[in-house]
């Protein structure tokens, strides 16, 4: 370090006591004789004290009642002892009583110091548990999610009424597959890579459109498409795919009555090669 | 020496009128710092339960090691707030059991859970508005090393860059914070 300069952030770093001893010492060297970065070291104790303001949170009340039995304890044992040894004329009896009195506030002493240190462990461990059981929490409600996508897809699937499509993008490539299940109108679209979005307009035959936000059911890779009105006919189009690598578009037409869908009619997925 | 109530009392003073090891100087001292205190050891330990322990911990250390603090080596709260952080990092880790954890977390302010949390100095500054004016760097230097407890070397290895990097970093996260109280303060004038 130079005598009369330190590198910015150095003096940031002793005020954090971040620095080992011995740049610790460099530090109060060079301050000691530079006025001015005296200054700028009050500024930055300035900044942190107004940084911590900035998070200021009432503690509980009792902690301020333990806090001062706590000192007034040890102020009490440290004054005890240093007042003992003054005593000038203490009898034997008196002396007797004062070593066994010593040694009981000792015991007292060791005693406290013992139960504070298990009371402390089992608040840490308590707190562990705590965290744990936030974590267990969060997984099991991630599972029960994960079970009811599951339950959806599956209804679906295991549907004798349902039919399936391949979604092919204009180089003939699969893109994912449509499931149909003409009994309760729903549809699901399993893509073949995982997705970040993707939405949809219904177009019914009755004329009337619908916004559809399609409903990631499991890991951004199946989305349920739930059709509201009884029509003949629905024509699934501008259905917004954001994948990883930029948008894309698919169009899919759902017939009510049997054939669904035909094959040719299945209008192609227009997505970028890189997409999906 | 006469009592003063506070805030009346000036830093000089009250570190005078513990210096004759008066438990109500150090009830006055607690009364001062007590809060901006426990919500930086709240932040790290992310626990209400160990926050508490650590705060009374943290004081019972401070009138223990009282003695030992220097005047001329800089500001009491300074002191007083380098004893917290470092017990509530101990226990931080001790809990968690592995000092390298990410602790972005700690500068997150949508972590603060104002339902658990006793209560908050309305008068503070938001610290989601102090998030708002650091870049990610300087936070998560900040993180590092105001939150997590690593040395300037450690945090230079953790984070990849050039150990004078983290120091500038550090500095400049710190001018921001100065001028954005600044003008905090203007504005409220």
């Amino acid at each position: 370090m130079n005598n009369n300069s330190l590198s910015p952030g150095i003096l940031e770093l002793y005020a954090l006591g971040i620095l080992s001893p011995d740049e610790s010492a460099d530090v109060d060297h060079i301050l000691a004789e530079n006025p001015d970065l005296q200054q700028e070291f009050k500024a930055i104790e300035d900044d942190l004290e107004q940084f911590a303001n900035a998070q200021s949170k009432n503690p509980p009340p009792y902690i301020r009642a333990q806090v001062m039995n706590a000192i007034g304890a040890q102020q009490k044992a440290s004054g005890d002892s240093r007042n003992n040894p003054s005593q000038p004329h203490t009898s034997q009896s008196s002396r007797y009583w004062i070593i066994a009195s010593a040694g009981i506030v000792g015991i007292a002493l060791v005693s406290s110091l013992f139960l504070l240190n298990n009371l402390k462990n089992e608040r840490n461990t308590l707190a562990s548990l705590q965290k744990e059981n936030e974590k267990l929490a969060t997984m099991i409600d991630e599972r029960t999610v994960s079970l009811g996508a599951q339950n959806n897809i599956l209804s679906i699937l295991a549907s004798s009424n349902v039919s399936s499509f391949s979604a092919v993008d204009q180089f003939g490539e699969t893109k994912g597959r449509l499931y149909w299940n003409r009994s309760d109108r729903k549809a699901l679209f399993i893509v073949a890579k995982p997705v970040q979005q993707l939405t949809a307009t219904m177009y019914y035959s009755d004329k009337t459109t619908e916004n559809i936000p399609l409903t990631s059911e499991e890991s951004k890779q199946a989305y349920l498409l739930q059709i509201n009105k009884a029509a003949d006919s629905v024509l699934i189009t501008d259905v917004a795919v954001q994948s990883v690598n930029g948008f894309g578009n698919a169009s899919i037409k759902i017939q009510k009555e049997k054939p669904l869908i035909k094959r040719n009619t299945l209008r192609k997925i227009n997505l970028p090669k890189t997409g999906m | 020496m006469t009592r003063k109530k506070l805030p009346d009392i000036d830093e000089k003073d009250l570190i005078a009128w513990l210096r004759t090891g008066d438990q109500e100087a150090f009830g006055s001292l607690y009364d001062r710092y007590s809060a901006a205190i426990y919500g930086v050891i709240s932040r790290i330990v992310q626990s209400d339960i160990v926050a508490e322990d650590v705060l009374q911990e943290s004081f019972v250390k401070i009138w223990r090691s009282f003695a030992q603090y220097d005047e001329s080596k800089g500001r009491l709260f300074t002191w007083m707030l380098n004893i917290a952080r470092n017990l509530a990092i101990d226990h931080y880790r001790s809990i968690n059991r592995n000092p390298t954890q990410n602790c972005s977390a700690c500068f997150d302010v949508d972590l603060i859970d104002i339902e658990h949390s006793h209560s908050f100095n309305p008068d503070i500054i938001g610290l989601r508005e102090l998030v708002n004016v650091l870049k990610p760097d300087q936070i998560e230097i900040i993180d590092h090393l105001y939150y997590q407890g690593f040395t300037h070397v450690e945090a230079a290895e953790k984070i990849e860059i050039p150990l004078g990097t983290v120091k500038t970093r550090l500095h400049s996260a710190l001018k921001t914070l100065r001028i954005f109280f600044r003008d905090k303060q203007y504005s409220n004038e």
